[in-house]
């Protein structure tokens, strides 16, 4: 797209999220009319099925307008009320009692504050020209809990460089106040620990805690992890470190609960209960009756797990699963079946076919809950460690150089604009030879911290070797781009590393093209490569747009 | 053997709500690239179909009057479109209902509520999923 194009969609969103925003409301308003009457003991069956059909259009509509919480409240609502629609009418006053309870009523009574109170820009429609705020939604938040206000705000100030919301407070007490569940880590100091702490019952599992300490000793570490803690690290503190500390545990913990199971059964009632159960404990269960379907639904919900029958009707789950691994797509896909059949050559003899494992039937729901969430969890580290640069946790060269190439596909197909960049830490060979190769993998974990910060979760970011990065922004327009780039090197600039030497900074050179207007995905690298160069000429820390015809300001001194 | 895929233009959207019609026009039109026909019911969409010759269909499963699954079934009638693709547009997708509306006929589901911006890729990598698969 074109940014005029961009902004003209833009605005038109904008008009549309009014338009929207006015008719919800007056929707509302009538409902909570039928609240009201409901209240009043009148509790009639055309009145339940309006504000059935009224919920549900809400619930439908709602979070394309940007309006996330407003539809959510509403489907959650329509979920309740669907057994009533469909009771016949006698069955329905009694049901209706039930289901209609005053904390019903009251709850779509605050639907109009759900409206009401989504600011605007606090749940934007995703759009090209709120890119540079739009990191901002998926900032990681961290709570840093000391009793000396002024060592919490050289902490919090420190990790909020690296991109991170951060929050301080002063004691346990005050602490389990905030919302732990969208927390990132929360950072405490040890002392606080030293006592009988019973505010963190409770608290274990909730979200990554890490210590800060002193004395580093087996004895406070055994302590600090009976108490609960994920982390400890020692000071001197370094805040890269920390920062590091943190990206690590919550990206670990937000792999661990979750996992995406493809269940193949053609006992449909059978799929229904253990999706049912896998979905209770927080997976994303897609269920599949047909065995011809598998290739298909594989393709689009993109399991980490399938887990399969053995025996599918005229199908057999052995030989699908070795006509799924004919695709190499699918080679590392770990399957699992699940099947009554107790004979272990049966069960090895399938397992040779290309499964991974057997659960035999009947399994328990949390066993079954339990088998299913480890393997997925190791089913991602080990993608991770197939696909990921071990230090950064980026793309490694290979897969960004794939992503990239997809993307130049996108563009040409869509008619989208996208932009890739080369990223090149200035003069790190300095930094390495006079603090140390670990220094500068500090410095290098810094950067690549700083930009899964700064830069959207649909953006690909790759280590591309050593100090050199590459980033695809997809979908963006070119000044957007520069100014979350130029953003990203200020950040950068502003962050204190520690060596033994002392203290020092790193800047970045960036140079970018636009993705799609190129033959091909490598002519574009090549593209951002030559304007990486020209800023390197130009003096580096900054970041220079291929193809302006401006040649650098200052030339070839440096 | 692979035939080449042809390039989806002209896309179909059948959607009783008025809000869901404009922004899906203006995501599939202005962002997508797409020729897009949008009907408020499915008997519209029954007596545009000879005229606009949609490749692909976009269905809101409740409608009042004729539903998605209704007016995929009446456009399939008509021979010319035996075997037009359908994308069914839902709230509801619980597992067990995603197989309901395969069932009936649909190639895929999106669910609502659905971010504009990424409408258009989302109904491309459908539409280039059905092509390429046998």
């Amino acid at each position: 797209m074109s940014e005029v194009k961009v902004t003209e969609v833009a605005r038109k969103l904008a008009i549309l999220r009014q338009r929207f925003k006015d008719k919800a409301q007056s929707d509302i308003l009538q409902l909570q009319r039928s609240a009201g009457r409901f209240r009043g003991g009148d509790i009639q069956g055309p009145d339940l099925v309006s504000v059935y059909q009224s919920l549900h259009r809400l619930a439908g509509s709602a979070g394309t307008f940007g309006y996330g919480k407003l539809g959510a409240a509403a489907r959650a609502l329509e979920i309740e009320l669907k057994p009533l629609i469909e009771t016949p009418d006698s069955g329905c006053r009694v049901l209706s009692q039930e289901v209609v309870t005053p904390a019903f009523i009251e709850r779509v009574e605050a639907l109009l504050d759900l409206l009401m109170r989504a600011r605007q820009g606090t749940e934007p429609v995703h759009c090209a020209p709120e890119r540079v705020d739009e990191p901002r939604l998926e900032t990681k938040r961290v709570l840093i809990v000391d009793p000396d206000p002024d060592a919490a705000e050289t902490v919090a100030n420190g990790v909020r460089l690296h991109g991170f919301e951060v929050a301080v407070c002063g004691s346990l007490s005050e602490a389990v106040h905030y919302d732990w569940s969208g927390l990132a880590s929360v950072v405490v100091k040890e002392t606080l620990l030293d006592g009988h702490a019973p505010e963190l019952n409770g608290c274990a599992g909730l979200t990554p805690m890490i210590c800060i300490g002193t004395e580093d000793s087996f004895e406070r570490r055994y302590q600090f992890a009976a108490r609960g803690m994920d982390g400890f690290i020692p000071e001197p503190l370094s805040i890269p470190a920390l920062v590091d500390y943190i990206e690590r545990l919550s990206s670990e913990w937000a792999d661990k609960g979750t996992g995406r199971v493809m269940i193949v059964d053609d006992d449909a009632e059978l799929l229904e209960h253990y999706a049912l159960v896998l979905e209770q404990a927080g997976l994303e269960v897609c269920g599949v009756s047909d065995p011809t379907r598998i290739l298909r639904v594989l393709s689009g919900f993109r399991p980490d797990l399938v887990l399969m029958d053995v025996q599918l009707g005229k199908f057999s789950g052995a030989h699908l699963a070795r006509m799924l691994r004919y695709d190499p797509e699918w080679l590392g896909l770990p399957i699992v079946y699940l099947s009554s059949e107790e004979n272990r050559e049966s069960q090895v003899e399938a397992l040779s076919e290309g499964g991974d494992d057997f659960l035999t039937k009947p399994v328990s729901d949390g066993f079954l809950i339990n088998a299913v969430k480890v393997r997925c969890y190791r089913a991602r580290q080990l993608d991770k460690l197939v696909s990921r640069d071990s230090l950064t946790g980026l793309l490694k060269h290979g897969v960004a150089k794939q992503e990239i190439l997809k993307e130049h596909a996108r563009c040409q197909r869509m008619g989208q604009s996208s932009v890739v960049a080369m990223l090149d830490l200035d003069h790190f060979k300095r930094v390495n030879d006079r603090f140390g190769h670990r220094t500068g993998d500090v410095v290098i974990k810094g950067l690549s911290n700083l930009l899964r910060n700064r830069l959207r979760k649909t953006d690909v970011i790759g280590r591309y070797g050593g100090e050199e990065f590459v980033v695809v922004l997809p979908n963006c327009a070119a000044d957007d781009a520069r100014a979350v780039l130029q953003s990203v090197c200020d950040q950068l600039a502003q962050i204190v590393f520690k060596g033994d030497g002392g203290e020092f900074s790193v800047t970045l050179s960036i140079g970018m093209a636009p993705l799609h207007a190129f033959a091909s995905s490598e002519d574009a690298i090549e593209a951002a490569d030559q304007a990486l160069y020209q800023r390197k000429q130009a003096g580096r820390n900054g970041v220079t747009v291929a193809g302006n015809d401006h040649p650098p300001e200052r030339c070839a001194d440096g | 053997m692979m035939e080449p895929c042809p390039t989806l233009q002209r896309i179909m959207l059948v959607e009783d709500e008025e809000d869901i019609r404009a922004v899906a026009e203006l995501a599939l039109e202005a962002v997508g690239g797409f020729t897009l026909k949008s009907c408020a019911s499915g008997q519209a969409a029954l007596d545009n179909l000879d005229a606009f010759a949609p490749q692909l269909l976009l269905l809101d499963v409740m409608m009042p009057g004729m539903d998605g699954p209704s007016t995929l079934r009446a456009i399939r009638q008509n021979p010319q479109f035996a075997g037009i693709p359908a994308i069914f547009i839902t709230a509801k997708v619980q597992p067990e209902e995603i197989q309901g509306y395969l069932a009936q006929g649909a190639a895929a589901v999106i669910p609502k509520p659905f971010d504009p911006m990424q409408l258009p890729g989302k109904v491309e990598a459908i539409w280039q999923e059905l092509k390429h698969s046998p």
